[in-house]
């Protein structure tokens, strides 16, 4: 893998809010998808939300859905191919991570 | 029947970029003391007398505008915030307590480091005008033969420097004391 390409780990909720919007959805109903998808362990405030929401379209992750009526103050967004990139890679990195401390905790362990 | 116009009052008081939680702490005080926040410009607060209630305030701090802006408060209010309040680029929230709903805005510490670097970033920002006008108006002997107003001009704007650069550090040691927090 192309260490140099290779994205910083995401923050447990921008992971969440970026798997969510492998449909489109507007930030409310992102808050609702996370907090169900985890029952109800991963909380959402409105500044954290709309904070990965702003940075994950500019980094090209996401991107707003076109024909929800341009005037509403509900934008939907919707993940992008680069987007799903990044979470394949970062289910990866996760499964390596749950392997190597299955693997260390059965060799140390009583 | 003529409308009862709500009685109000006007408290004047200083609260730095860096005491957001004093702040929001102060609000919460009054308004359990029955004094729940109208209008806040700069230092004067704006209250409504209201029955003694437990309400939860938060301060934000965003550069937004335009669209983006509503986009904002959309989901803020969707999410059971109310818009009490707004000066320059500080919002405030209110909202009350109940089961199951998050009491922060910033509900991870990476994005709340985010917050308060972004007010950084626009405080450092302004130190470059700051500092060339200190140097222009910097007393040397020469100026000082201008007149009093030139010490006036050099003072303010020394003092103005000065407490940019100690409101920076204060801003920038909130930003260490999260980061220093074990990741969430």
């Amino acid at each position: 893998m192309n260490e140099a390409l290779s994205p910083a780990p995401l923050t447990e909720a921008s992971y969440y809010i970026l798997i969510s919007l492998l449909e489109p959805l507007h930030g409310y109903a992102v808050m609702q998808k996370v907090r169900e998808m985890s029952g109800g362990r991963v909380r959402l405030g409105p500044g954290t939300l709309y904070g990965a929401l702003s940075t994950m379209q500019s980094a090209g992750l996401i991107e707003m859905v076109e024909g929800s009526s341009p005037d509403s103050r509900r934008k939907t967004y919707v993940i992008t191919p680069r987007g799903r990139e990044v979470v394949k890679a970062e289910i990866d990195r996760l499964e390596q991570m749950i392997a190597h401390g299955k693997m260390m905790l059965a060799s140390g362990g009583v | 029947m003529a409308d009862v116009k709500p009685v109000t009052k006007r408290v004047f008081k200083v609260f730095w970029a860096w005491q957001d939680q004093k702040e929001e702490r102060w609000l919460e005080q009054m308004t359990l003391e029955g004094w729940s926040l109208a209008h806040v410009a700069g230092a004067s607060y704006t209250f409504e007398r209201t029955e003694p209630r437990e309400m939860i305030y938060r301060i934000d701090y965003q550069e937004v505008s335009g669209p983006a802006e509503e986009e904002y408060l959309q989901l803020c209010a969707d999410m059971g915030w109310e818009l009490v309040g707004r000066s320059l680029n500080w919002f405030y929230f209110r909202r009350p307590f109940g089961p199951g709903i998050s009491l922060e805005l910033y509900t991870d510490n990476a994005s709340r480091i985010k917050r308060y670097r972004s007010q950084l970033r626009t405080m450092a920002i302004a130190l470059a005008p700051m500092f060339l006008l200190a140097l222009v108006v910097f007393p040397t002997p020469l100026r000082l033969a201008d007149g009093w107003w030139m010490q006036v001009a050099a003072f303010v704007t020394i003092t103005g420097l000065l407490a940019l650069l100690y409101g920076i550090a204060r801003v920038w040691a909130v930003v260490r004391q999260l980061e220093s927090r074990p990741e969430q």
